[in-house]
This record gives structure tokens, C-alpha cells and sequence, in this order.
């Protein structure tokens, strides 16, 4: 009997979208429980229940303190949300949200549970890891992570199978930005390079707007509706929140407009600014140029230059804004292709990888011969986005004990990846050797992010100093990290595996209550 | 109405992050700040503080430094009020001596207490904290802890201690990385033999098992030595190999007999 074909979910900042192959083998978005394609990533704690979607949006300018928003920025963090007694961190909300996306597409998909996530393609250890817990959490059996814009070019590349060619995503969304570059021949997509910024996407360009009327009402009115004598907490939340809810609109108005107005109500006063388009380009320049920063530095870590660029895949809702298409447009020479939904990239082309594991893993899927003669071929290879390596005493003359980052698997590194290096103890008499782990960029293991540890234990108390100990680390294409580390001379050795998977925190109350709380 | 031009010179938009004393803000009152009395149950704290935290969180886009001064003062709150009865009531004092020492000096100062160890210090959190007189406000203030710091989670699974089976399987991982040298396929740690080819891939390799203590550190380049133990080593590349290799994990070649140096 056919199994029901695994979903793909892009868990956006701002929108979340859930997507299916269908029998004919074409990935196709499924509409949530009010017939919309995305359901914005916004929750409202009301009293007993959960509301996630267009109606807690917009419950953001009544009630806010209710609301939250923009959870995804804060995933891997120790942020929280206190609500009734209980402390929810950033993977319950996304949970939450995500027991909502899977809901909705049952209505329409069956009892399916499996599912592909997506996650920004510059999300660190931590963030993945918060994501995959939050999926497990809302009762989804994952099938695995994987990169925003590889799914977007999984998606274009079933449509039109490209060979030989070379293609540029620039995934700017509602909270993150992400730049790969990939080559495409037939049904092997290969990441070449990755880069991103996962505090850039288009609320920032919302909150250029929000300034912006923050300082015309004040200029207006002498009314700085962050002063706290001016107004209290109550007021200044929900006047800043209906205001970003303008500010937001105002964006979405200047996409086709050249201006627009905005009525903003503070204190019982009233004041309506015109918002014309070029102001806003002016005041998002700092924006536009981090969006031109990264995309540069990512082809200069892949080796190519805009010229050898085939096509430029433009996807994330912010890419809709004029000016980040223009500076697209003028960095490449040619127009970014749009002709996949910005919205719906994702988590189509995260459906599509999805249908491929299950018949990697052999499940019998009632699908269109020729679109599972595809996935069946298909092939996705990605890259590291972070450097891994491991923290060691400096070996440099006169720097004491200072330790640094000794990179073993360099961001960029086509996965999977293997490698080994040999390293030395210090001091006689060493019994136990600690291998810290980190992810980072930096030399300064202070600056890098710890993500584990081997150590090995019970060596003999008789050892001489400077004594080989052979470090193996070794990530594969699912972003499974193992981590050995081997005493040389006495072949005692200790490892760890670090797998997002493992979630190493306890069960807690804001667990139960994500599992058991009705969702609206 | 038509829509408004405006050509008044842009004011700054820069955030007060501390109500002058005596404004309707002041904290140096957590109960009145809260909106509760002073005879609040410890759930009407929670719960007001709860809402305080909230409200910080849904101004961290909007209005960040106010977000964060919030956040400092339900933190000091919590020391405050929530963190045991006798905290409590050490308040509750020297809140009852303030209101009392107010009626009798008119008009008030503001009033210095000495931070209990641990206290945290941002500056607007106590309710008896020095604060500036002068009306204007100061920058924001930067003290305490990062709300948003990264904490990263432990997704670490513990090296546990190293069963005979789990010895040789790290020790086929060092030679292999887990993958079956049958086909290539990457298998887990646990496995014993390959899920695709069922090729045997848990090798007869073990260690010595102990206990220590001392913490040791690593360096990348010290001067090499060779093992004091009785080793093979690759006859084309000179890698020396683990106790039982029969090929160089480096470059496969086959392996000869080493020399001790005891």
C-alpha cells in the first residue's frame, strides 16, 4: 500500500508554508485551514487557548504583549516567553507554529507525520538544533533539515532542469538573509559556497519605516512615544505595534507605488505621512549594502564572478522590494529570475526532498513514473556553513597558555567531509585530555560557539609530555558531526556524536503544554 | 485631511530609559510600578511580572533600550519580591521606612541602599538606587546581562564510559570514519554490521579501560615522537597505526612492524 508523501515546511520568520508531491509528482503548496498558502509565524496566547496565524498578527496592534513574533531570530538562544507560569523559549513557540502548519496540511494530506524543515542555510549548531527540537516537539517525525535556499533551487532546478550550469540564490526573508551559490547538472545539485545573516531580512526594512515615523511624529507633535513619561508601557507597545503593522504595509504599498501615506494615532493625536518611495530606498542604504556585501563575499568564496553566473534565483517575500532586485540586478548584469513564488519556494522544493528520502529509504510512494525516476536520481550536496575545529593551546613563542581555534573542517567544505590532524599534550603526567569543540570563524575560541567535548579518560599517570593524540572529525551530508579523538600511544580513545537531533535539556512544563494546548 | 507635509527639522529619536523620580513610572515602588498592592499574593507578583517581561519582549523591535531597561527591572523584582519570603519582607521594610522617611522630608531625595551581593545592578532596577536628579536623561544603559546572549544548548551527547564494544567501534571510526568498507555506506556507531550490504562493520579492536582526573590540553605542533609502545607503521606514508590495523588509515598501504623505544 502507498504511504502518504512526506511534507515540506519552510518555518519562515514571518510566513510559514507547507507544501506536498502530489500523484502527478509536482510539489504543490497546501493551503492552511483558511485557505491561505502561508501562515504567518506569529502566535497569540489567549487565556486557554493558542492562536497562530493572520488572526494573532493582527492582534499584535491590540493586544501585544500577547503576541510573539519573530521567534525564529531567537532560536538556539536562552530568549523566553513567560506566560501563565510557564517559560516558553524560542523552539515551544516555533512548535506551536509548526503543530499548526502540520495540522492544517492533514486537513488536506492525510494522517501524514514525516517531514522535511527548513532552516536558514546560515543557521549555526544551536539554531538547527532549537529547529529540529521544535519539529519533534510538534509531533513531526523529521525526515531532516535542510537549507532555505537549496530547497529553493531544488524547487526551480525540477522545473527546469538546468545542466551545466551555475546559479546564484538570493534568499532574502522576513527575519534572515542567505546567499548560495550552486552548480546544477540534471539531478545533482551541488552547493558550491554559503553565506548569510540571520539578523537581516524584512523587518529590518520595516523598522527604517517605523523610525521614520517616530521621528515625523515627533517633529510633528513633540510626542516621542518612547518616552516613558510620555506614555506608558501599555501605550507605547500597542501604539509601537500598530505602527510597525503600518510601517509593514507602507513596505508591501511601495513595491508597486512610488508613495504612500500612513495614518499614525498616538495620545489622541493624529498625523498622516506620505511615504514615497525613495525616501525609503535612501534610509535602507545601510540595509541594501549588507545585502551587497554578503552576496560578493559568497561568490568570492565560491571562486566565481558575476559573469559566470547562468541565472540568479530570487526568493524570500523582501526580495519583492525594488531596490534589493536593483542591486541584484546591477551586481550580476542580469534580472533575478522570479518565476518560482517567493513565498512557496521553499517549502516546495522541500517537499520535493522529502518524496526523495522517503524512496531513499525505500517507502512505496503512488507517484508519476518520470518524477520518481527524477528524485530518485537526484542528488543535493551541500557545504558547511561554519567552520568546525577545535580549541588548543597556542603553540606560538611568548603567548603563555592562550589558547586558540584550530579549524579542522573549513566553512564551504563540500559534505560529506573527513578529516584527521594530530596534535600533542603539553605536560607530563597528563591523565585526561579535554578536546573542546567549536563552530565560528574566529581564531579567539572565546568568540567561537561551543557545540562539545571529547575527552579522554584514565590515562596513565606515568606519561611523558608531548604525546600524540590523533583528532578525527568527520560531518555528513545530514549535518551529523562524530568527533573521535585517540591517545596514540596507549590507543585509549573517546568520541561524540553530535547529532541536532539530540535534545539534551529535560522535559519541562512548557513542553507539556505545547503538546496539549489547543491551537486556534 | 490631506496628508501631512512636514518640514520641521528632524527631532532625534533617542529612548529615555529611566523615569525621572517621582513621574508615574517610578519604580522605586515595585507594587505601585505594577499595578498591584502591597499585600499582592506572590501568583498576582508572577503573574504582573510575567506581563512586564512580556511587554519587554514585544517592544525588543520597536523600542530596544526601553525593552531592556524592563527587562532589568522585572529581573530586580524578581529578587526582590519572588525570591523568598525573607527577601520579601526585607523590602517590604525598607519600602515602609522610605514611604515614612518621605512624609516627614518634603520634598524627597532619593534614597541609597546597599546592594545585597548578587544584586543585579542595572541601573534603573533598584527601588532605592542612586539615580540622577538632573531631568535630562541619560544614555542608555548597557549593564547586565545581554537578554539575548547565546547560551548555546547542550546538544552534546556525554562520552560515556567505553564499554569493550564501544572501544573497538571508536577505534573503527578512527580508521574508517564508520563507513563500511564494503560499500561505502556511512553507518552508526551502534551498528555491527552495514544496513545496506550487511558487511560485518564492527572491528575486534579494544583499549585499555581507567579512570583519571587531571584536566590535560593539547597542542597542534609540539615535536613529535614517536610511541613508546610496540606499533605498526604504514610502509608508504610512515603514518603509524593502531594496535590490530592491517592497512594505513592515511593512505591504505600495508602496514610493518614498528620498533619499541622502551
Amino acid at each position: 500500500m502507498a504511504e502518504p508523501t512526506a511534507l515540506g515546511i519552510d518555518l519562515g520568520t514571518t510566513l510559514s508554508v507547507a507544501a506536498q508531491v502530489n500523484h502527478a509528482g509536482l510539489p504543490v503548496v497546501l493551503p492552511n485551514a483558511e485557505g491561505s498558502a502561508t501562515t504567518p509565524s506569529v502566535v497569540l496566547f489567549d487565556r486557554g487557548s493558542i492562536v497562530v496565524g493572520s488572526i494573532a498578527r493582527e492582534s499584535l496592534a491590540t493586544e501585544p504583549e500577547l503576541v510573539v513574533q519573530l521567534v525564529k531570530r531567537n532560536m538556539g538562544s536562552s530568549w523566553s516567553f513567560d506566560y501563565q507560569g510557564i517559560s516558553y523559549g524560542a523552539e515551544h513557540i516555533s512548535a506551536l507554529i509548526l503543530r499548526k502548519v502540520l495540522g492544517d496540511a492533514q486537513l488536506l494530506a492525510g494522517p501524514v507525520s514525516q517531514a522535511v524543515v527548513t532552516v536558514p542555510a546560515y543557521f549555526n549548531d544551536p539554531m538547527r538544533a532549537a529547529t529540529r527540537s521544535a519539529a519533534e516537539l510538534a509531533g513531526i517525525q523529521v525526515l531532516g533539515l535542510l537549507s532555505e535556499p537549496t530547497a529553493a533551487a531544488l524547487a526551480f532546478g525540477y522545473e527546469r532542469r538546468p545542466t551545466g550550469a551555475t546559479g546564484v540564490v538570493v534568499d532574502l526573508g522576513g527575519g534572515t538573509f542567505d546567499v548560495t551559490v550552486m552548480d546544477y547538472d540534471g539531478a545533482d545539485l551541488a552547493v558550491r559556497a554559503t553565506g548569510g545573516d540571520y539578523y537581516l531580512g524584512g523587518a529590518n526594512f520595516d523598522k527604517v519605516l517605523f523610525d521614520f515615523f517616530a521621528e515625523q511624529f515627533a517633529a510633528a507633535h513633540g510626542l516621542n512615544i518612547n518616552d516613558p513619561d510620555a506614555l506608558s508601557i501599555e501605550e507605547c507597545t500597542q501604539i509601537s505595534h500598530d505602527w510597525l503593522l503600518r510601517a509593514t504595509r507602507a513596505k508591501h504599498d511601495l513595491t508597486s507605488r512610488e508613495r504612500t501615506t500612513a495614518a499614525l494615532h498616538a495620545a489622541g493625536l493624529l498625523l498622516r505621512v506620505e511615504v514615497r518611495r525613495d525616501m525609503f530606498l535612501a534610509r535602507s542604504k545601510p540595509l541594501l549594502d549588507e545585502v551587497s556585501e554578503k552576496i560578493v563575499d559568497v561568490l568570492a568564496a565560491a571562486g566565481v564572478t558575476p559573469k559566470d553566473v547562468d541565472f540568479v534565483l530570487a526568493v524570500g517575500g523582501s526580495t519583492r522590494i525594488p531596490a534589493v532586485r536593483e542591486r541584484v540586478h546591477d551586481i550580476f548584469g542580469k534580472p533575478p529570475d522570479m518565476s518560482v513564488s517567493p513565498d512557496e519556494a521553499v517549502a516546495l522544493g522541500a517537499a520535493l526532498f522529502a518524496a526523495q528520502r522517503q524512496l531513499e529509504q525505500g517507502s512505496a510512494l503512488d507517484m508519476d513514473g518520470q518524477a520518481r525516476d527524477y528524485l530518485e536520481k537526484l542528488t543535493v550536496t551541500d557545504v558547511a556553513a561554519h567552520t568546525l575545529g577545535i580549541s588548543v593551546v597556542d603553540p606560538g613563542e611568548n603567548v603563555g597558555n592562550r589558547r586558540i581555534m584550530v579549524p579542522l573542517l573549513p566553512r564551504n567544505t563540500r559534505l560529506p567531509f573527513d578529516t584527521k590532524q594530530a596534535f600533542y599534550t603539553m605536560r607530563p603526567g597528563e591523565q585526561r585530555i579535554m578536546v573542546p569543540i567549536l563552530e565560528g570563524e574566529e581564531a579567539d575560541p572565546q568568540l567561537c560557539r561551543r557545540i562539545g567535548e571529547v575527552v579522554i579518560d584514565g590515562l596513565p599517570p606515568s606519561r611523558p609530555a608531548h604525546q600524540e593524540v590523533l583528532v578525527r572529525m568527520r560531518l555528513d551530508k545530514d549535518g551529523i558531526l562524530r568527533v573521535a579523538a585517540a591517545d596514540v600511544a596507549t590507543g585509549l580513545a573517546a568520541s561524540t556524536m553530535i547529532v541536532h537531533a539530540n535534545r539534551q535539556v529535560s522535559p519541562d512544563a512548557a513542553d507539556a503544554a505545547v503538546r496539549a494546548a489547543p491551537i486556534e | 485631511m490631506p496628508p501631512t507635509r512636514l518640514c520641521a527639522p528632524l527631532q532625534s529619536n533617542s529612548e529615555r530609559v529611566m523615569p525621572p523620580p517621582g513621574s508615574s513610572a517610578d519604580p522605586a515602588d515595585w507594587y505601585s510600578f505594577l499595578g498591584i498592592g502591597p499585600g499582592a499574593t506572590t501568583e498576582q507578583i508572577t503573574a504582573a511580572v510575567e506581563r512586564l517581561s512580556r511587554q519587554a519582549n514585544a517592544l525588543a523591535v520597536t523600542a530596544p533600550e526601553r525593552a531592556r531597561q524592563l527587562r532589568d527591572q522585572a529581573r530586580a523584582i524578581k529578587q526582590d519580591l519572588l525570591s523568598g519570603a525573607e527577601s520579601r519582607q526585607r523590602y517590604d521594610h525598607g519600602l515602609a521606612a522610605r514611604t515614612a522617611n518621605d512624609a516627614d522630608t518634603q520634598p524627597p531625595g532619593p534614597v541609597l541602599r546597599q546592594a545585597p551581593a548578587g544584586y543585579p545592578m542595572a541601573a534603573p532596577a533598584g527601588p532605592a538606587t542612586p539615580r540622577p536628579t538632573a531631568s535630562p536623561p541619560g544614555p542608555a544603559i548597557q549593564s547586565g546581562p545581554m537578554p539575548y546572549g547565546y547560551s548555546p544548548p547542550p546538544v552534546v551527547r556525554a562520552p560515556g564510559v567505553q564499554a569493550p564494544g564501544l572501544m573497538s567501534r571508536i577505534s573503527k571510526f578512527l580508521q574508517t570514519g564508520w563507513t563500511c568498507v564494503s560499500c561505502g555506506y556511512g553507518t552508526q556507531p551502534t551498528d555491527k554490521f552495514c544496513p545496506k550490504c550487511g558487511n560485518r562493520v564492527e572491528s575486534g579492536l579494544g583499549g585499555p579501560q581507567a579512570s583519571g582526573s587531571a584536566a590535560g590540553q593539547v597542542r597542534p605542533d609540539a615535536p613529535s615522537r614517536e610511541p613508546e609502545t610496540l606499533r605498526s607503521r604504514c610502509g608508504q606514508c610512515g603514518t603509524w597505526a593502531a594496535p590490530g590495523d592491517t592497512f594505513c588509515m592515511r593512505c591504505g598501504g600495508g602496514l610493518t612492524p614498528g620498533k619499541s623505544e622502551n
